[in-house]
């Protein structure tokens, strides 16, 4: 899962990051609106977590030009300003969620499953696929009971395969929702990671289309 | 007891006058009734002595003049009734609208104040009433417009610490061994944000209690223009800071010491590095002028408003909160001084503050 943070509070955007990064996600973060555009038009985010009070451009017209572009991205609005009517007009301006500050990350972290399930169109927390078992909340992965203990970028990928299970997933989107943007297209990294994943895995559950990507049957 | 609305109290006045003209009017018709209609009057008038004259006549007099009397106080007391009655409805109508208007305002929701209240009527009296207190509503609905956002702002303003210390502490919470540079970090976090929220309270209790003032007289030299911490800010900075000149001041010493180190600290806080900071003072005017990047002409009716930043990420980073000019505007405007500010941008700000107001 690769998300999108932006806040102006750097003490806070940096906290959001660790935290999120301990829970598997590729986190790109932006300290401004201009900087946080840049960064979307760049790269394929699952998730974006939007504060309003942003220097340079607005929050909302952030959102606004997100939304613009793309119908389908989910898009959480994270801000100090609490009227009813600042919710209804983010939510009406096209964010899926709009959580009040001061908040517990906790909460904010639930939101965001809660919006990629919407997103892949699935009801369950856990995935499942040939005996292996993918917790989505406790971030674990289990193969017949037994835990396998995965790094976050294996995690990363085995949980985009099985969010799209049957599809064919190109290498590309797999590094673009599963690395940020400091990952070197170029390296080896994804393979090696896939490898050691596949290792871990019983054989052919990541199965290769040559020239197309990879896929869970 | 003297009735205590002015309904009752117009009724009364009526009734009192109506009162003395029935008892001078009732006289006068007694006083008719026994000149008129008596014999001797008749005699008089005949030029006859009044013992030649028939009793019958006699009788006749004395009771026409009866009649006249009972007839004439019978037709009064009608006529008395009757006015009385329709001036008791007309005066009833005439307060109508009064009524009216008392009820409208007595309805008001006082949660949702309406923008203006209106009512159906012609006379002039009622129509200024409800025009002044159309303008009433309209401040109390501005200064309670007024109030919400400054409450917002305020708490808006101390939402972000604690969001940011909040979250920090939870995903720190999330980690089973922690490294210490990780504590040390936040410790550090929890430090500058609490030192924001503390400043802010400091900043929202002054804006309230600017209230009352005490002048005494002193010279502009006789006041601390720069606290040690702007005098660290500035030598971090390489900002000189330049005094020329002195001005006799009749203020409250304490608040205008707090306003002038406000200014200074904006003119350095907001200055470039290696600029420059000039406190001048001629007989009547201080003037602070600094060699920042100036506030752009739009905005510079607004810097006064409360939690009015210029660049707000910029006046973060620095340790603004938006407050220390209105701070500055408040002490002003209770010393009956003014301030006005010259600036544009890239040239640097001058603000000026006269103080033969």
């Amino acid at each position: 899962m690769r998300i999108l943070i932006i806040e102006d509070e750097s003490s806070l955007l940096n906290a959001l990051k660790k935290g999120f990064e301990k829970h598997y996600y590729a986190v790109d973060t932006a300290l401004d609106g201009e900087a946080a555009l840049e960064r979307y038009y760049e790269a394929y985010y699952d998730i974006v977590v939007l504060d309003l009070n942003l220097p340079k451009v607005d929050g909302l017209d952030v959102l606004k030009a997100i939304r613009e572009e793309n119908s389908n991205i989910n898009i959480i609005i994270l801000s100090a300003r609490n009227t009813v009517e600042d919710k209804i007009s983010g939510l009406d301006m096209g964010a899926n969620d709009y959580l009040e500050k001061p908040f517990s990350f906790k909460e904010l972290l639930a939101r965001v499953r809660a919006l990629s399930r919407r997103k892949y169109r699935t009801e369950d927390t856990v995935l499942k696929a040939h005996g292996i078992t993918l917790h989505l909340a406790r971030r674990e992965v289990y193969y017949n009971d037994e835990s396998v203990p995965l790094t976050k970028k294996g995690f990363g990928i085995l949980e985009y395969l099985l969010l799209n299970q049957g599809e064919v997933v190109s290498g590309e989107a797999l590094i673009e929702h599963v690395w940020n943007h400091e990952a070197d297209m170029f390296s080896n990294a994804f393979k090696v990671h896939l490898s050691s994943l596949r290792k871990k895995l019983p054989k052919d559950v990541i199965r290769t289309v040559r020239g197309e990507g990879y896929y869970v049957p | 007891m003297f009735p205590r609305t002015l309904q009752k109290r117009i009724l009364l006045f009526g009734m009192a006058f109506l009162l003395v003209a029935i008892i001078v009017t009732g006289v006068s018709i007694w006083q008719i009734s026994q000149n008129l209609f008596s014999a001797e009057a008749y005699a008089d008038a005949m030029d006859t002595d009044l013992a030649t004259l028939d009793d019958s006549v006699e009788v006749y007099f004395e009771r026409a003049a009866t009649t006249f009397f009972y007839q004439s106080l019978l037709i009064m007391g009608l006529v008395v009734i009757f006015l009385g009655g329709l001036s008791w409805l007309s005066i009833r109508r005439l307060f109508r609208p009064v009524r009216e208007l008392t009820s409208t305002i007595d309805n008001l929701d006082t949660n949702s104040l309406p923008k203006s209240i209106h009512i159906n009527n012609r006379h002039a009296e009622i129509q200024k009433l409800q025009q002044a207190f159309n303008r009433m509503l309209k401040e109390v609905n501005a200064t309670l417009e007024n109030q919400k956002r400054f409450a917002a702002n305020a708490a808006h303003e101390l939402k972000t610490p604690i969001s940011s210390i909040l979250a920090n502490l939870e995903v720190h919470d999330m980690e089973a061994t922690p490294a210490s540079g990780d504590c040390q970090e936040i410790l550090k976090i929890t430090k500058e944000n609490t030192e924001r929220m503390r400043t802010l309270v400091e900043s929202l209790m002054e804006l309230t209690q600017v209230e009352r003032i005490e002048r005494e007289t002193f010279k502009l030299k006789d006041i601390r223009l720069i606290t040690p911490e702007q005098r660290a800010l500035a030598e971090e900075k390489h900002i000189e800071i330049h005094t020329e000149g002195d001005t006799t001041i009749k203020a409250s010493k304490h608040l205008f010491e707090r306003a002038l180190q406000n200014l200074i600290h904006n003119a350095i806080r907001y200055n470039k590095k290696g600029g420059d900071v000039y406190i001048t003072a001629e007989e009547g005017a201080i003037y602070i002028r600094d060699t920042g990047p100036g506030i752009p002409e739009a905005k510079q009716d607004k810097v006064f408003q409360p939690f009015y930043c210029v660049d707000p990420s910029r006046s973060r980073a620095a340790g603004g909160n938006g407050l220390g000019l209105s701070i500055v505007k408040q002490i002003m405007d209770a010393h009956q001084f003014t301030i006005d500010i010259d600036s544009a941008a890239e040239k640097g700000t001058t603000i000026t503050i006269h103080l033969d107001a």
